[in-house]
């Protein structure tokens, strides 16, 4: 016991000191950790399957309408990135780095009630980097913040430690996203005076360097005492393959 | 001087208990999801800490419940330590116990678990907090605590059956067995 009190003290003081282990351990635990949560991963979707059935006649109806309004947009799109790219060169502007995607698949959902992380099986051989940006499906989840050979754990973004520099789209206005272990991350530091709408989107500003810009985030909502916070896109409870935004030029790929 | 022969059907009996626990182990360390409610921890090492603590202790040695604490808290991305402190300590008070709660009905060792694991959970909740510094929510205490309270039984009742293939050891504890 006095062992345990002394790593736990020198762990909170130092909690880099055990970041090695805990990959190794995770390497280890990677196949009987897949393998346990294989059945609760299936059974989930089934789930959620049956409970979306209702729903696809309506999706259908909505989305046939969505995709005629798409096409136009579509079209806005390849006319408006045409005239940024000369506009670009005109200004000799650096473009920012590109990010290829490595696709992973979610081994387990480590997380718990103090820490809300998940495994992915990709790591070092990958190419995946700490601090690496993790999306699924519609927007942000994470950031990697320990790489093994051939996991990675990615803290999401609802985790009490978690901040997110985010901006507001039609505002303009920058703020911090910042987790509290509950499903809905809040939003701090936004002025009193600022004019941001329920409902607005929100993407990631690209300030501190860790997140690229521009990345989907989620809509603003507001409580019953009027504090803001963040419906995400993503549904974490659907999670199965992610995808890791690494700058380089590995190749894409499911593992 | 046994035989391998003579020992390989205690050896197995021993790896279908201890694989039990290894399974119970790595459903603790994943969150399982629920339609209803989002994801849900499981609190199954406590239960399996506390029932070996009455009914066999030899079976979980303190320098196994520190290892499985370590680990624990390795791949769950908690502070290291901490779960190994609580698991060696809730060890500790159920095997002072033991002589009480060996032989009572199950509703008193029911009641015994709510106590130990409520009182696991809430500090788990307060030295996690004072790690970091910063306290959650209670909620998470009272949804785990009342998780593992329900489960219990069941997984007592599995348990109890692995215990069944387990050979008769004599030991330190066995006066009270």
């Amino acid at each position: 016991m006095v062992v345990s009190v002394f790593l736990m003290v020198f762990s909170s003081f130092r909690p880099d000191a055990f970041v090695g282990m805990r990959v190794f351990t995770t390497d280890i635990f990677r196949a009987p950790l897949s393998v346990i949560s294989y059945p609760f991963q299936q059974t989930t979707l089934l789930l959620h399957d049956i409970t979306d059935f209702a729903q696809v006649q309506a999706d259908k109806l909505r989305m046939e309408q969505e995709n005629v309004r798409l096409r136009q947009w579509y079209q806005t799109a390849l006319l408006l990135d045409s005239e940024n790219r000369a506009l670009r060169e005109l200004l000799n502007l650096r473009v920012d780095p590109t990010y290829v995607h490595i696709a992973a698949r979610i081994l387990a959902d480590s997380g718990n009630t103090y820490v809300k992380s998940v495994l992915v099986a990709v790591g070092l051989r990958d190419g995946v980097k700490k601090d690496a940006a993790v999306v699924a499906g519609e927007g942000l989840i994470g950031r990697v913040v320990e790489v093994g050979d051939e996991t990675s754990r990615v803290l999401l973004v609802n985790d009490i430690n978690s901040r997110v520099p985010i901006v507001v789209e039609d505002t303009g206005q920058h703020a911090i996203m910042a987790g509290t272990n509950e499903t809905n991350p809040r939003l701090i530091h936004v002025p009193k005076d600022s004019e941001i709408s329920e409902g607005a989107r929100i993407i990631t500003s690209g300030y501190g360097g860790v997140f690229p810009q521009g990345l989907p985030v989620g809509r603003v909502r507001f409580d019953k005492d009027g504090e803001m916070y963040v419906v995400l896109f993503s549904d974490f409870d659907k999670l199965q393959i992610v995808r890791v935004l690494q700058r380089g030029t590995a190749a894409e790929r499911i593992r | 001087m046994h035989s391998f022969a003579d020992q390989f059907p205690v050896i197995l009996r021993m790896l279908v208990v201890y694989l039990l626990m290894f399974v119970l182990f790595l459903l603790n360390t994943i969150s399982i999801a629920t339609p209803i409610s989002g994801t849900i921890d499981v609190p199954f090492i406590i239960m399996v800490l506390y029932y070996w603590s009455i009914y066999r202790p030899t079976l979980i040695p303190p320098l196994l419940v520190f290892a499985v604490g370590v680990c624990f808290d390795l791949l769950s991305g908690w502070p290291v330590g901490l779960s190994s402190f609580i698991f060696l300590l809730l060890r500790h008070v159920i095997v002072s116990q033991r002589v009480f709660l060996t032989g009572q009905p199950f509703t008193v060792v029911w009641i015994g678990f709510m106590m130990a694991g409520l009182g696991a959970i809430s500090l788990q909740w307060l030295l996690f907090g004072l790690t970091r510094l910063q306290w959650g929510g209670i909620d998470p205490v009272i949804i785990t605590s009342f998780v593992a309270i329900m489960l219990f039984p069941f997984v007592s009742l599995v348990l109890h059956f692995s215990h069944k293939v387990l050979p008769y050891i004599q030991d330190q504890y066995s006066a009270v067995r």
